[in-house]
């Protein structure tokens, strides 16, 4: 049991607009999640109550570039600086702007869209893996079934 | 008007427990601003969760802390679980709440001897880790593990307690529990500890709630959310009430952690009156294909666990929002107007764990 939950796709464009609802509504912003596929794909979950709601929107790698939400909710400075950082999406109007300095890490995130296509690919020698990918799995890959003493 | 100053503080610091920076802007000892920055500890386990099968997730998550690495675990695989419609049997859902409780009592008792050490109390702190070791005892016994448990899985739990020990334990409890009293009551009347963390660090309810806070740090500024009464494995069956306090300082806080200890005893009671018997796992085919978010009440507040299945073995995505990531916009609110000297115990009060929260 994980309470309600409900994902919107929304445009980009709106984006604030919806937010804002999010925000006279009384919600409190819960994440924000990235997640790299064909494009980038950004998730803002909102709680009220236990109930989850996400604006999900779309944006293609070449632009990528989303409004800040941080004017709105400012604690979204810190989910937006870290997809900066790690996904190299760029938040226009960001309330504390680390230019790139918030995750000081020394090699370079392999999220990044820079290079995409090789670094969401297993490495090599992983190729095998994908080819199982369809295959069924085995007893073991499912786990024990438990050490009962 | 002073001259600013900006002090770096952190990642290593002498009273700092866990590898953050700050960069504290002053005026003379009074704090302006405070611009927090992490990254030293960032693993990327989020990334290597894509590479490795679905199943080997709860394996990594796990790993992502040493103090609630049961309820990460445990986390992990319901997201799992959620996505495959997998229903796990009820006795495997008793066994998470029991090692997620002791989880939140020894990580409570951990924090509150960092505490007492911060201000100076060592007998204080080596009392708090004396009673958390008790707890330890306890995880290392129905584990065999004392920090990594091990016990959670997709589709269950991997190890059962007989009924022998499970009394056994249930005696044991109310022993810890009336040796953390006379610990509690130090925190709660002594004059030195309110001294130090009456009226510092306050963050109001509107503040805290618009801020995202989560946890202690929320409850002790009078918001009553606690991902347990969501119900998940079987905490809608149990008796419980978010513990909250109203200054919204250092010291609700704590009061916050020393109430919660309290319940956990309690729900620890509850778990081993109740416990059914039965399987404790269960066997499951298939690859998850779906998306699912998963919050759970961690010791430091609320963890979210999204993940995204293409019906193979490996996962589109996986995504962990701790509860330390939550609670450092709170802190930067907490810290902006505070002298430099509170600055080491606004930042405990939060109960920070960086580990967590750069995964």
């Amino acid at each position: 049991m994980s309470g309600k939950q409900e994902i919107i796709t929304i445009e980009k464009d709106s984006l604030l607009e919806q937010v804002r609802k999010m925000d006279e509504d009384g919600r409190r912003l819960a994440l924000i999640t990235c997640t790299p596929g064909d494009d980038f794909q950004i998730d803002y979950s909102f709680d009220l109550k236990g109930e989850l709601k996400t604006l999900r929107i779309t944006v293609p790698f070449e632009e990528a570039e989303i409004p800040s939400i941080s004017s709105i909710y400012w604690a979204a400075f810190i989910y937006e600086n870290e997809i900066h950082d790690l996904f190299e999406i760029d938040f226009p109007g960001l309330a504390l702007d680390y230019g790139g300095n918030f995750y000081r890490i020394i090699s370079k995130p392999p999220w990044r869209k820079t290079g995409q296509e090789s670094s969401l690919k297993p490495p090599p020698g992983e190729e095998a893996k994908e080819e199982e990918k369809k295959s069924p799995p085995t007893p073991e890959e499912h786990g024990d079934t438990g050490d009962k003493g | 008007m002073g001259t600013k100053t900006i002090i770096p503080f952190g990642p290593q610091h002498p009273v700092l427990p866990e590898p953050i920076h700050l960069d504290l802007v002053l005026e003379d000892e009074k704090v302006l601003e405070a611009i927090p920055s992490i990254g030293f500890i960032h693993r990327g386990l989020e990334f290597l969760c894509l590479k490795k099968p679905f199943q080997d997730m709860v394996y990594i998550a796990e790993r992502i802390c040493g103090i609630c690495s049961f309820m990460h675990g445990m986390s992990a695989s319901e997201v799992i679980e959620s996505i495959m419609k997998i229903e796990i049997p009820p006795r495997a859902s008793y066994l998470r709440v029991f090692w997620s409780e002791l989880s939140r009592i020894h990580s409570h008792l951990l924090w509150l001897g960092l505490a007492a050490d911060a201000f100076g109390y060592e007998a204080l702190f080596a009392h708090c880790w004396r009673v958390r070791e008790s707890i330890l005892d306890i995880i290392e016994e129905t584990t065999g593990a004392r920090v990594i448990f091990g016990t959670a899985m997709i589709g269950g739990v991997r190890r059962d307690i007989d009924r022998d020990t499970l009394g056994r334990i249930k005696n044991r409890i109310t022993e810890i529990e009336e040796s953390y009293r006379k610990i509690a009551s130090v925190f709660i009347k002594d004059y030195t500890t309110r001294y130090r963390l009456v009226g510092v660090g306050v963050i109001t309810k509107e503040e805290a709630y618009q801020l995202g806070a989560v946890g202690p740090t929320a409850r002790a500024s009078g918001i009553g959310q606690d991902m347990r009464q969501l119900g998940y494995e079987i905490y809608d069956e149990l008796d419980f009430e978010p513990v909250t306090e109203s200054d919204g300082d250092c010291f609700a806080r704590c009061m916050v952690r020393i109430r919660e200890i309290y319940g956990s005893f309690d729900l620890i009671r509850q778990v081993i009156d109740k416990i059914p018997p039965g399987e404790i796992s269960v066997k499951f085919k298939g690859f998850p294909e779906g998306e699912h978010f998963i919050r759970v009440e961690q010791p430091r507040g609320e963890v979210v666990y999204y993940a995204r299945g293409d019906g193979t073995k490996f996962l589109d995505r996986f995504r962990i929002r701790t509860p330390t990531f939550a609670n450092i916009p709170p802190l930067v609110k907490m810290l902006a107007g505070c002298e430099l000297g509170d600055v080491p115990v606004i930042v405990l009060s939060i109960d920070p764990c960086i580990s967590c929260m750069e995964r």
